[in-house]
């Protein structure tokens, strides 16, 4: 009915991301946020949200994916162009928003974003995922020994 | 970008990975080893949704009065129906007998325990031996060093044994406990990947400085195997439980309705519970310990309604699908606990809903319930295609 004036209407949160930017959210994005929804219960009505973990550029893609999730339908579609934006985006912006979702905690885009790492190690030697994910091998060769024996156990 | 997460997001991210190659990734870093290996990401990897059932007692393992061994598909069960209810034959796998496995001429075979998949069988002359039904691998595990030395005492008399056999999630490894009543009671491990035992040459002791778990003579039996760990009867109601991984024992708190008459452990559905009756009685009553560790999470299930006077004994199976049934065998105390019948008891009125008929021709002698693990599974399976 009074659809497009209540949407004007809404209710809107300020976050502020960890390089001082602000960003004023509706508040159903917003509280996709578990984190989010936390901090709103402590500081009182017109606070502003301190995110002291998420910079600028990796806060405006969380919130452009919290409110895609809030007002697009089907989801399942939405899932997929976000899916395809994720596996094509670099390393860095990737990695980002895992820490960034973690910290928010915003299941839906931690799964989502777990789930493109693990297709990008698919398939892949343990050699092959530490050169793409820069992981320094710490283990001593003792250690990769018993590992590689094991393994050969498990399969025989 | 270093790859730096806590561990819950490389749980998270691993989680999505295939059984096969979860081994392979513990070689990237310690980090992941130390994570994949620990019982957190275990039990959090066992635990997508749609995998629930397969920690549940989905295989059931009966040895027969003629020495053959059957394994059913307790998921192949028609849980809905208790009309005439059998076992489908399609469910029925019938394994290689034991004679033939172990070139034992024995006649009385025994069930230690089974777990993931693989089943501990012990003869009359005490040998013990694995058997893996779906890879038809089995072999011999030697006599434990401290327990060889006993039998060589001037009596010529084998001392008691208590055993237990396990399956080690953290470090992926079968083992069997072996309890030998002697001067003193010794407890020796055998791990299957390293093929040898080890003494640890203690069992917690009470104040007289006897062993606490009950030995043969009071009722002992085999350890039940729940949550990584084995469980015993002690004296005065307590259950001695052994962590698999640390090798170290522990005790439950005191749980009255242990201290019956006739009380033993058991596992349902993946839950430690207890089976307890009360002097004079033929009522068994069944307690589960619904959170494991938990005291006070003992919950009783139900009471087996005057069981008759030939089977004061049961082994529990299964719940049903819906959780409204349960699944259990009468076992006849006095000629050695051969099974006389499987029934489905309501849960909510303890009272018998129907026999369940089982196509084997002669009677069961032992019966076991073991869990199947996903990952071992696939590790089996992948072997297979592998060789052909």
């Amino acid at each position: 009915m009074a659809s497009s004036s209540t949407s004007e209407q809404k209710k809107k949160i300020r976050l502020k991301s960890a390089d001082n930017e602000l960003f004023d959210v509706d508040e159903d994005a917003a509280l996709q946020s578990e984190t989010i929804k936390n901090l709103l219960q402590e500081i009182s009505g017109d606070q502003i949200v301190p995110l002291p973990n998420v910079t600028s550029k990796i806060l405006a893609k969380v919130i452009e994916y919290c409110s895609n999730m809030c007002e697009l339908d089907p989801i399942i579609s939405v899932n997929k162009q976000w899916e395809s934006f994720f596996k094509n985006c670099d390393q860095d912006t990737l990695f980002d928003t895992i820490l960034a979702a973690n910290y928010l905690s915003i299941k839906s885009l931690l799964d989502l974003t777990c789930k493109c790492v693990a297709d990008m190690m698919k398939g892949k030697t343990p050699e092959e995922i530490r050169e793409k994910f820069h992981i320094v091998n710490d283990l001593t060769s003792e250690e990769e020994a018993k590992i590689r024996a094991e393994i050969s156990w498990a399969f025989e | 970008m270093i790859f730096f997460f806590p561990n819950e997001v490389v749980a998270q991210i691993l989680r999505n990975l295939p059984p096969n190659s979860i081994l392979q990734l513990k070689l990237v870093c310690k980090q992941w080893k130390l994570l994949i290996e620990s019982r957190y990401f275990v039990e959090y990897y066992h635990k997508h949704p749609e995998d629930e059932e397969t920690t549940n007692n989905n295989r059931l393992f009966c040895l027969t009065k003629s020495n053959d061994i059957y394994e059913i598909d307790l998921e192949k069960l028609d849980f809905g129906s208790f009309d005439g209810m059998r076992f489908p034959e399609t469910a029925m796998h019938k394994c290689l007998s034991p004679k033939h496995m172990f070139g034992s001429t024995s006649r009385n075979f025994d069930i230690i325990g089974s777990c993931n998949g693989v089943h501990c069988i012990k003869d009359k002359q005490g040998n013990v031996y694995l058997y893996n039904p779906s890879t038809e691998a089995h072999q011999r595990i030697p006599n434990p060093p401290f327990y060889t030395q006993c039998v060589k005492n001037p009596w010529k008399r084998s001392p008691c044994r208590v055993y237990g056999f396990g399956y080690d999630y953290r470090t992926y490894d079968y083992k069997l406990v072996w309890i030998t009543w002697f001067y003193p009671t010794q407890v020796e491990v055998y791990s299957f990947k390293t093929n040898s035992w080890k003494t640890l040459g203690f069992c917690p002791y009470n104040k007289r400085s006897l062993s606490v778990i009950n030995p043969p003579w009071l009722g002992g039996n085999h350890g039940v195997y729940v949550s990584n760990s084995l469980h015993w009867l002690g004296e005065e109601g307590r259950i001695v439980c052994f962590d698999l991984f640390s090798e170290k024992f522990t005790m439950f708190p005191y749980f009255d309705k242990l201290e019956m008459t006739f009380a033993f452990l058991d596992v349902l559905n993946g839950c430690l519970s207890a089976c307890c009756t009360n002097g004079g009685s033929t009522n068994i009553d069944i307690w589960v310990m619904e959170k494991y560790g938990l005291h006070g999470s003992w919950t009783k299930l139900l009471t087996v309604d005057a069981v008759d006077a030939s089977a004061l004994d049961i082994k529990l199976i299964t719940l049903s699908k819906d959780g409204c049934a349960l699944l259990l065998a009468k076992l006849n105390r006095w000629s050695f606990n051969q099974c006389t019948s499987i029934c489905w008891y309501d849960i909510h009125t303890s009272k018998m809903m129907c026999e369940v008929k089982m196509e084997i021709r002669t009677e069961v002698n032992r019966l076991a319930t073991s869990s199947q693990n996903k990952l071992t599974l696939t590790l089996q399976k992948l072997n297979k295609e592998k060789k052909t």
